[in-house]
């Protein structure tokens, strides 16, 4: 049986003597949005552009609907591409940039003229930029040039759209706000699509399922909130923010294993994120587990105590908004679950 | 402010307690100051360039102390002139669009590509540039003549000759300009163009190309005003028939003596230099607003014969190629005229031999001096003249390069920018000619100051002064304003943060402001054979009074003396560039 959509197999690129990108096999299904995620130098954007044709392959193979690409120049492969900063064409107005791609640009026919106008017309409407065709694109903000940018690298219909940090340029609330239309528009259009970003909330806002790539590979590919409750390593718990690592034979982690409900073998490895301990407010449990505080700070709202536990180390608990304590407090605290993972023993030093 | 100055003891406390960082209102040495780095420039311009100008333009048009423009229509009732002006137009446009063609190759292959070697053919493609006009004349004489490599193209004397030895002068001009631009612009916007499915071709053509038009009409414009106003190589290769404005204003005061002539031919000279220079100022406002740019290194590939592996068919890599063969050949061509000249240098009668350059020890029979110390000469007037042009050119890029707030204040010094543009383009001659006329008892003092040997630096200096201005100018004005503001909140006065900021990143630029300010004066023959004295000759003269006389050593001479030429003068522009660290220098 043929795979439909895009297959990565085994690629490799190379830098003079530096790999970028060590033997990444991956797999994308038609209409399926995919983000790799991974600190910057991780060799996703290497990937990528390979996967466009911009970077040759050291080795193994790239291929859609099970055809191989990798003899096909960056231009007729028909994958699209969206850069961190847009890259839009200064000396076009927005509309001439949104029709660079369309096929009757530079040919006379009136008759396909007028279909492109009417496309570039329907993908402005789409990414919430109506009547800003005749416009300079020198004119336009931040946000309103990735619009730009996603309705130029739809125009042509790509069958992949890979998108490069599309939003990493932006201010945060925007970040957020462009995240949730991203998703949108892909869905909307049935656009298959790999994303790249290093920022864990875009990549779980936009993407059916996110791949963690560090240093060239891929550690794991999963749905993102199987990939937030199952992390398979160390490493991808440690990158998706995880703080603290307990053994669960210890008896440090027996709060986190009552929390959990639920028995684990002796050499799996509970990961506490931000958020695992809530500092306790109403009345005093004698056994709850106990935090030193070691400095407070604030987010939207939230305060976020830097406690130290005996046994796990220094973590961040959770605290009502406004809530202020001095070094040296000891607090009691409660375990939330939905704050732990279990990392298989096997995975855990590899 | 000034009281956490004043008790820091690490910072040097250059005012006094009640020092302010940043005055309201400038102080009297400011003033005098930017006084002064106006007024020097404007009364050097005024009296060494302006003043004989007008001197020489007005015994064209003043007769009997009335004013009588008749010799306009006379003029140009002449067939001669429409033929000169026509050549002039032609010649400059065939060589301009020729070395655009050729340059933008260039600029891609030295500029965008990486290979061994690179920096060496880079280096060979600049000397042409700084090769004294009289240099690039004699060299294709003794390449085109009868008996020479390729007398058998009957080129000699041909249209076609001055065309290629002026593509030759100005291929460097695109090269440097457009590789400048190229090989810091974001590859990923034609990346982009590829992915919307546009071809190589189509991505260069719609995206780079457009992003490069700036630097490419700035070339042109600036290659169009050296071939318009070409002298030297003009004279030497275009005999009786071909001829340039300029060289048409040496021949009618020189030869016919018909000032009026010359006078009218100088006006419209000016008039094409100032279209000219509108158009290249527009172009580079346009620069100035830039396009994404990336540093070098991210942008340049390596140059290789063979397709890389993993790369597939049709993805750029033939017309990589073909840009590379069309450089190949143009390098080469470049190269030929300079090693004929070497080695014809070395050719005495049927075998070789340094007689010609023995003879440099000589005055060859036709010359007052001996070519050595025409050379000593050169080299003199040459540090008078760099150190001059340095000063004034040095004060105009510091005053240009303010932004003043007021839009009056702003005007004034574009203004001053495209007056200082000038001397680049109007006639060496007239400076030279204008010279002889205004400084015999110069305002009514009582002295003669054709006599005086200190012409010959000053006239040259003024053709070196924009030379000097469009090198450091650039680096000056990309000079980041916040740096300046830091400087003043750490507590530097004025003074100090001219002195600590804009000294001191515009001295990286200095050297080879240095080097093309010296090759200009080692080069400069328009103006330096009006006033260049029988007794102290420069060593361009007296390449062009050997190659004037008959005889085959003297000849042989003339090929030598320009060898000489030619060294020192890439020798010492090499030395400068040597100086100057990466990324300074500007458009050039």
């Amino acid at each position: 049986m043929v795979s439909r959509g895009l297959d990565v197999r085994r690629a490799v690129v190379r830098y003079g003597p530096t790999t970028a990108v060590d033997g990444v096999t991956l797999h994308v299904a038609p209409g399926e949005v995919v983000a790799l995620l991974g600190p910057s130098g991780c060799g996703k954007s290497s990937l990528l552009r390979a996967v466009a044709g911009l970077e040759p392959l050291a080795g193994g193979s790239v291929a859609f609907d099970g055809v191989g690409v990798d003899r096909i120049p960056v231009h007729r492969r028909g994958f699209g591409l969206m850069f961190q900063d847009g890259q839009l064409f200064a000396h076009r107005d927005v509309a001439g940039n949104v029709a660079y791609g369309l096929p009757a640009t530079g040919v006379r026919r009136s008759s396909s003229r007028r279909a492109d106008i009417a496309r570039v017309d329907e993908l402005l409407d789409l990414v919430g930029l109506a009547g800003y065709g005749p416009r300079p694109v020198a004119t336009l903000s931040g946000g309103e040039r990735q619009r730009v940018a996603l309705a130029r690298a739809l125009a042509p219909t790509p069958r992949l759209l890979l998108l490069d940090e599309p939003l990493s340029a932006l201010d945060r609330a925007l970040r957020e706000r462009l995240a949730v239309d991203l998703r949108a528009v892909l869905v909307a259009t049935g656009t298959t699509a790999v994303l790249v970003t290093h920022d864990q909330d875009e990549a779980f806002a936009v993407a059916d399922r996110v791949a963690v790539m560090r240093a060239g590979r891929l550690l794991q590919v999963d749905a993102p909130a199987d990939l937030w409750r199952r992390p398979r390593s160390r490493e991808v718990a440690e990158f998706l923010g995880y703080e603290a690592f307990v053994a669960a034979s210890s008896r440090a982690a027996d709060p986190l294993t009552a929390a959990l409900a639920r028995d684990l073998r002796d050499d799996d490895v509970v990961a506490l994120a931000e958020g695992a301990f809530v500092v306790r407010t109403g009345g005093g449990d004698p056994d709850a587990v106990k935090g030193e505080v070691r400095g407070v700070t604030s987010r939207r709202g939230r305060s976020e105590v830097r406690v130290d536990v005996d046994g796990i180390g220094t973590v961040t608990a959770l605290a009502p908004v406004g809530a202020r304590f001095d070094a040296g407090t000891v607090l009691p605290l409660v375990v939330d679950p939905d704050a732990l993972a279990v990392l298989p023993g096997s995975d855990v030093h590899d | 402010m000034s009281t956490a100055t004043a008790t820091r003891p690490d910072l040097p406390v250059t005012g006094g307690p009640g020092r302010v960082a940043r005055p309201s209102r400038p102080s009297a040495g400011q003033v005098l100051f930017w006084s002064a780095a106006v007024a020097v420039p404007l009364l050097f311009l005024g009296v060494f360039f302006a003043w004989p100008v007008v001197v020489m333009v007005g015994r064209g048009f003043v007769t009997d102390g009335h004013l009588d423009l008749s010799a306009f229509a006379e003029v140009f009732s002449r067939p001669r002139t429409w033929r000169i002006v026509g050549l002039t137009l032609a010649q400059a446009s065939i060589a301009t669009a020729l070395s655009v063609l050729l340059g933008l190759p260039g600029a891609y292959v030295l500029h965008r590509r990486r290979f061994r070697g690179r920096s060496v053919v880079r280096a060979l493609v600049t000397v042409p540039f700084v090769l004294p006009t009289v240099v690039v004349g004699v060299a294709f004489r003794s390449l085109l003549v009868d008996g020479g490599p390729l007398g058998f193209l009957h080129l000699d004397g041909t249209f076609a000759a001055i065309v290629s030895a002026l593509v030759f002068f100005n291929y460097a001009v695109v090269v440097r300009a457009v590789g400048g631009l190229w090989e810091r612009l974001d590859p990923r916007a034609a990346q982009a163009a590829r992915a919307l499915g546009a071809s190589p071709w189509r991505a260069f053509r719609t995206v780079t190309l457009p992003a490069l038009t700036p630097a490419i009409a700035s070339a042109a414009s600036l290659t169009f005003l050296f071939c318009a106003t070409a002298f030297g190589t003009v004279l030497v290769l275009g005999g009786l028939q071909f001829g340039t404005i300029e060289t048409e204003i040496w021949i009618q005061t020189t030869q016919f003596l018909d000032l009026r002539a010359a006078a009218v031919l100088s006006v419209v000279q000016l008039v094409v230099v100032a279209g000219v220079l509108v158009v290249a100022g527009r172009a580079r406002s346009r620069q100035e607003r830039a396009l994404a740019l990336g540093a070098p290194s991210q942008t340049v590939r390596a140059l290789t014969l063979r397709r890389p592996a993993g790369r597939p068919r049709g993805d750029g890599h033939a017309p990589a190629l073909a840009a590379a063969a069309v450089t190949a050949v143009v390098v080469a061509l470049l190269a030929l005229p300079l090693v004929n000249l070497v080695v014809r240098s070395l050719r005495v009668g049927d075998r070789w031999g340094l007689d010609h350059y023995t003879a440099l020890g000589t005055t060859g029979g036709a010359l007052t001096v001996t070519v050595w110390q025409a050379t000593l000469n050169s080299l003199r007037v040459a540090v008078d003249a760099t150190v001059l042009a340095l000063v004034v050119g040095g004060l105009v890029a510091l005053v240009v390069s303010r932004r003043p707030r007021r839009t009056a204040g702003r005007r004034a010094v574009a203004g001053l920018d495209a007056l200082f543009m000038l001397p680049l383009g109007v006639s060496a001659v007239t400076v030279g000619f204008g010279f002889l006329l205004s400084m015999h008892h110069p305002f009514g003092l009582d002295v003669d100051l054709r006599t005086s040997p200190v012409l010959v630096p000053i006239a040259q200096a003024v053709v070196a002064v924009p030379l000097v201005v469009r090198t450091v100018l650039p680096v000056l004005r990309a000079i980041d304003p916040r740096l300046r503001e830091a400087a003043a909140t750490l507590g530097a006065g004025p003074g100090r943060v001219l002195r600590t900021v804009d000294l001191t990143i515009a001295a990286r630029s200095v050297g080879l402001a240095v080097g093309f300010a010296f090759a200009a004066s080692l080069g400069e023959f328009g103006a330096t054979s009006f006033l260049a004295r029988p007794d102290r000759p420069t060593l361009p003269v007296v390449i062009f009074r050997l190659i004037g006389r008959p005889g085959a050593d003297t000849y042989g001479m003339a090929l030598a003396a320009s060898v000489v030429l030619a060294v020192l003068t890439a020798g010492i522009v090499a030395a400068c560039e040597r100086l100057r660290a990466a990324g300074a220098g500007g458009e050039w």
